[in-house]
């Protein structure tokens, strides 16, 4: 008997055990697209999303499921992910404006909001869905003009949801 | 009025929020734009789109508007359907843009399923300054026909077994006459039956006694052919019918040959009793 319990305490001081610890965060922030972009070409040097110009401004919706938590930052494009070859310079404007919000308490998302270069950035407040929506405009030739060559343009609108 | 993007994604938040809960034993559905028409509606078919019928169950309320204003001014916005029943409102969503911006809002009310019935006019109304531009209000709804209550069921006319023809048939009084007819005609068949049955054993011993009597005839007078005499053979003339292909016939030479043959050996069988 005392054997066997010498054994047990012997081979309890040589074993190790490593107990794992799991754990899911699920995102309390979302975004999906609601309305993709498309460029209208209202004369030969300019694309723009505004509807007046024939184009489609790209909404993107926010669902937050937490208050207080997390930053929308919201970047406007600068150059074109798909495009033919360019020789001349692009310049590029743009907008991101809260287009619709769920909540009477996120009525003020736009004004509290903060900008620095493409980009814009809100504080999300309040619980529940806010839209944004995003203005993008590209004029060819550095002010002089210039048509665009023929084909395919895209560019890319960057959302993002940043936790505080 | 509501714009066809608004409309759009109304819809869409519509179709995240009653897709959990589809059962097949109703019929969901959403309304059109009841606030179209203005501020204020009436829960009527038209209004609605669908007939406010018992069975009909108001599951949420979807709205959309924009609130004009300045930041500072008190502004408060109530989106409500009046109680028919018991008064006051059965649905009432107030937001208070007082000390806000004013912004597009786009919202979604559940509610537990009301019947149809408790659902007076709605509208939406405002206090404070400020203004509500494209108003656009959405109801969901479920519907379940209800089941059919004996009092809806068409009125029958009752049934009275007096004038029913089957029943005054099976309960008119047997004619009598017609089995005692029947009895009389059955006794008749019967008694024909036995009378010829009666012919027929009379006739059958009559025959018998017949062959008895020619019997005894022809064991008294043994050489008697009068009978035979007498006795017509069915048929008469038997009319060639072979006719001949042709009008001759040739010999059959193997036929002739081999009856010289048999004469042959005929004639030397008998040489040997010679």
């Amino acid at each position: 008997m005392k054997k066997i319990l010498l054994a047990c305490l012997i081979a309890g001081t040589a074993q190790a055990a490593e107990i794992p610890i799991e754990g899911t965060v699920q995102s309390r922030c979302l975004i999906n697209t609601d309305v993709a972009g498309v460029y209208g070409n209202p004369n030969a040097y300019t694309l723009t999303t505004t509807p007046a110009d024939g184009g489609v401004l790209p909404i993107v919706r926010y669902d937050v499921s937490l208050a207080d938590a997390y930053k929308a930052r919201i970047t406007y494009p600068t150059a074109f992910s798909a495009s033919p070859s360019l020789s001349d310079m692009v310049t590029w404007t743009g907008s991101v404006t809260v287009s619709e919000v769920s909540a009477v308490g996120m009525a003020d998302y736009q004004t509290d909001s903060i900008t620095y270069d493409q980009t814009r950035e809100y504080d999300l407040t309040a619980t529940g869905t806010t839209w944004f929506q995003v203005a993008s405009t590209a004029t060819y030739g550095g002010g002089g003009n210039k048509a665009f060559p023929g084909g395919t343009y895209r560019s890319v609108v960057v959302a993002e949801c940043i936790a505080q | 009025m509501m714009s066809k993007v608004s409309a759009s994604k109304l819809l869409a938040l519509l179709a995240a929020y009653s897709a959990a809960s589809y059962s097949s034993d109703y019929t969901y559905g959403y309304t059109p734009n009841v606030a179209a028409g203005g501020t204020n509606w009436n829960m009527s078919s038209t209004v609605l789109g669908v007939d406010p019928v018992p069975g009909l169950d108001i599951s949420g309320v979807l709205y959309r508007y924009t609130a004009v204003k300045e930041r500072q001014d008190p502004f408060v916005v109530s989106i409500q359907n009046e109680d028919a029943i018991n008064g006051g409102f059965v649905f009432r969503e107030q937001d208070d843009w007082s000390g806000r911006s004013g912004a597009t809002i786009n919202k979604l009310v559940p509610l537990p399923y009301t019947p149809i019935e408790r659902w007076g006019d709605g509208s939406i109304e405002t206090t404070g300054v400020g203004s509500v531009v494209d108003p656009a209000v959405v109801y969901t709804y479920r519907f379940k026909p209800p089941e059919p209550q004996l009092s809806d069921l068409p009125a029958l006319p009752a049934y009275n077994a007096l004038y029913d023809d089957a029943v005054i048939n099976a309960t008119a009084e047997t004619d009598r006459d017609l089995y005692e007819d029947d009895e009389v005609e059955k006794d008749k068949d019967e008694e024909e039956e036995k009378d010829m049955e009666k012919a027929l054993a009379a006739l059958q011993s009559g025959l018998e006694m017949a062959k008895g009597q020619n019997a005894l005839l022809q064991a008294m007078n043994p050489v008697t052919m009068t009978q035979y005499y007498a006795t017509t053979i069915p048929g008469g003339t038997y009319q060639e019918t072979v006719i001949l292909d042709g009008g001759q016939i040739k010999d059959n030479k193997r036929a002739f040959r081999s009856m010289a043959n048999d004469r042959l050996h005929t004639k030397m069988v008998q040489e040997q009793y010679q």
